[in-house]
């Protein structure tokens, strides 16, 4: 036993408790013979201050013993595990045209009602993660393409100091490619774009938060919002499924006319900000029925005016949106990785009048965008295009895909709107929730790039800025008071 | 009738005060590249002004291999293998340049010399610590396919074939049949990941 967790133990515990503590340490340890030492030991640390802190709160040894089980890790820390993923169709760009400053990098925040215990909620992704092999993985380089790899490692829980969707350094042998912080009351897994999508990452925060709170001792039931624990990992739950879908003749989707980019001179440090729009979701519902369109539609609608309102007048560019959508709509899909496409909603900046006149317009574009037909061609240019590029080495393609990317990405578009839906979550667990928020990462052209999700009666929508010029938010926090929206701002300072 | 201006919007911080970090330590590698690149074309443009020997070239070939040696991380993989294969490639691409521009024509000699050394380095590396390094053999089997390719080349006639040479060939054969002897199973694990397609 390494002596402080021995110090630790004495300290903590009386000397009748201490032999069991040590055998069941000592259990622990047995069970974490495929990570380096220095990360065993870490492991060992948190088990001991998890259980310190569960006897601290009058829980029986046993019971917090029991909680704490070693068995829960199973064989995932065990042996060296030689699973590996090649990345989606999606997925595949990103690490191309990450930079030193870029990296799609998106978070998912959930909010509980108590302070995030963080001994607890370490233990809760160390449990978790072993039903998420596929994101207990690392970015390798291949000769053709880059791929994940199984990272041996403990995944650790920070507490939030940098600002969100901040890049990632991934350079070392098993560099992790998701990161779990806290602060407050709020815990956050921020997914390098490679591992998953905003469906995906619901579904791990969702299961964090269930072990979170079955370790806290609090209900949490199974349900099909999370996945269980106990059951092993499904291969359905890693297939890269842009394989499926109808094959069709036209493949079109990526490339664009440019769009009109909002004001505002970049930021050294991206995102320079990021703002929450807090509304009560029963009133967005309302105000969209009212006009006969989906919430999305009603928020496009807002985003369009702001648009508007800050960019710049001149040439014949459109104002364009990009609308990401879960391709599980139309697929029989349980994968937890990438499976959205996106389409383009665009105005002309002189036919955005008022909300009603650009709501039948918008309403009609997402309609044709979003559907199956449209998006099965995009599907089939993707995976055209992957084939297309399969002999040529990464070596090649990497410097053409950091230069493309934006022109093919961020130059179409004004900004992006993503739009994750409701969270569900069993009824038990939804009393120990507050909200939750959906944080995109800063774009590379675009000035700002907007996400939202709802919980319950809490809806948030969330702007990313790149700049610091603050005409898009003004704007958009304008028109909604002016529609008797009045949003409750959060945000970064 | 006057329209009522909404009151100006009030943000709740949520989030932790960012940690300051100063300008320099966040930008070091681009203030770095830029230098380089700086140094570089000044250095150029000079030569092509004062005319004379390319020297010039000496001294962006030194600017790229200090580059790649010492200040360029790469994003994935940063690791020794990495390192020590593109540091081999960096001075061997440089000592070829040296000697086009010197004159002496001895990089068929010190060349492969240079080659052969740097593989018997990075190779002893990697299969002393296969089991931590087995992951990263890209680079490795990179070069050993390159010095593999030289050898060929000279064997087939198509440039000098020396002493270094044939050293390089061996080495680069031996290392590839003493890893596949010695750990067959998970380097053709490896090799089926890093060449997926």
């Amino acid at each position: 036993m390494p002596k402080d967790l021995e110090k630790q133990i004495q300290q903590r515990f009386t000397p009748a408790q201490q032999p069991r503590v040590r055998e069941w340490l000592t259990d622990v340890r047995a069970r974490l013979g495929g990570i380096s030492r220095r990360h065993a030991g870490m492991m060992l640390r948190d088990h001991l201050e998890a259980l310190v802190l569960l006897t601290s709160r009058e829980l029986p040894l046993e019971k917090a013993l029991a909680r704490l089980d070693p068995g829960r890790l199973g064989g995932f820390y065990l042996s060296e595990r030689t699973d590996w993923y090649p990345l989606d169709h999606a997925a595949k760009i990103y690490p191309m045209s990450m930079g030193l400053k870029r990296m799609m990098v998106f978070r998912l925040s959930c909010y509980l009602k108590k302070p995030v215990e963080p001994a607890i909620m370490q233990m809760a992704l160390t449990y978790t993660i072993c039903r998420f092999p596929y994101f207990a993985t690392t970015v390798k380089c291949g000769f053709f393409w880059h791929y994940i790899d199984s990272a041996m490692r403990r995944f650790a829980v920070r507490q939030e100091s940098k600002l969100p969707c901040a890049v990632m350094k991934l350079g070392q042998v098993s560099s992790p490619t998701l990161r779990v912080v806290y602060w407050q009351n709020r815990v956050s897994v921020e997914f390098f774009h490679i591992l998953t999508d905003g469906t995906g990452g619901s579904v791990f925060l969702r299961t964090l938060v269930k072990t979170y709170l079955r370790l806290l001792g609090e209900k949490a039931s199974d349900g099909p919002e999370t996945l269980t624990l106990d059951q092993p990992p499904d291969p359905a739950e890693w297939r890269d499924d842009f394989v499926l879908g109808g094959r069709t003749r036209g493949a079109r989707g990526f490339a664009g006319k440019p769009a009109l980019q909002l004001r505002g001179m970049p930021a050294y440090e991206q995102p320079n900000r990021v703002l929450h729009f807090n509304f009560s979701t029963a009133a967005l519902l309302e105000r969209a029925h009212e006009k006969g369109v989906t919430m999305t539609t009603l928020m496009l609608g807002y985003l369009m005016l702001a648009c508007r309102d800050a960019c710049p007048r001149h040439g014949r560019r459109n104002i364009q949106i990009q609308l990401p959508v879960n391709m599980r709509r139309f697929y029989h899909s349980r994968t937890l990785r990438n499976f959205s496409l996106y389409c383009s909603i665009g105005l002309p900046p002189e036919a955005i009048t008022s909300l009603d006149s650009i709501l039948p317009l918008i309403d009609a574009q997402v309609k044709a965008g979003a559907a199956r037909e449209s998006l099965d061609e995009t599907l089939e240019l993707s995976r055209r295009l992957v084939r297309w590029l399969r002999f040529v080495p990464l070596i090649v393609k990497r410097p053409i895909a950091y230069l493309i990317y934006g022109t093919l990405s961020d130059a179409v578009f004004t900004t992006t709107f993503s739009n994750l839906g409701p969270i569900p979550m069993p009824q038990d667990m939804a009393a120990h929730i507050d909200k939750f928020d959906f944080v995109l990462g800063a774009p590379i052209r675009n000035r700002a790039c907007c996400s939202l999700c709802s919980f319950q009666d809490r809806a948030v929508l969330t702007v990313t800025k790149n700049t610091p010029l603050t005409l898009f938010e003004d704007s958009l926090y304008r028109h909604f008071v002016e529609s008797g929206l009045e949003p409750y701002m959060e945000g970064t300072s | 009738m006057t329209r009522e201006t909404p009151a100006p919007m009030r943000v709740h911080i949520t989030y932790p005060p960012g940690t300051p970090q100063s300008f320099w330590r966040r930008n070091r590698q681009a203030l770095w590249r830029s230098a380089f690149v700086l140094a570089g074309y000044l250095c150029l443009i000079i030569n092509l002004l004062t005319g004379g020997r390319a020297w010039s070239l000496i001294v962006i070939g030194g600017l790229m291999t200090f580059w790649v040696t010492f200040v360029y991380q790469p994003q994935v993989e940063a690791t020794p293998i990495k390192k020590l294969c593109d540091t081999a490639l960096a001075v061997c691409l440089y000592l070829l340049l040296l000697d086009s521009v010197v004159g002496g024509g001895w990089r068929g000699f010190v060349v492969p010399i240079v080659f052969f050394a740097e593989l018997i380095v990075t190779g002893g590396y990697f299969l002393l610590f296969f089991h931590k390094r087995k992951r990263d053999f890209l680079p490795l089997f990179e070069l050993i396919l390159i010095g593999l390719a030289g050898t060929l080349l000279s064997l087939a006639g198509l440039k000098r074939l020396n002493w270094p040479m044939i050293v390089v060939g061996v080495v680069s054969l031996g290392l590839l049949s003493l890893s596949f002897l010695l750990f067959r199973r998970p380097l053709w694990l490896e090799i089926r990941k890093k060449f997926h397609t």
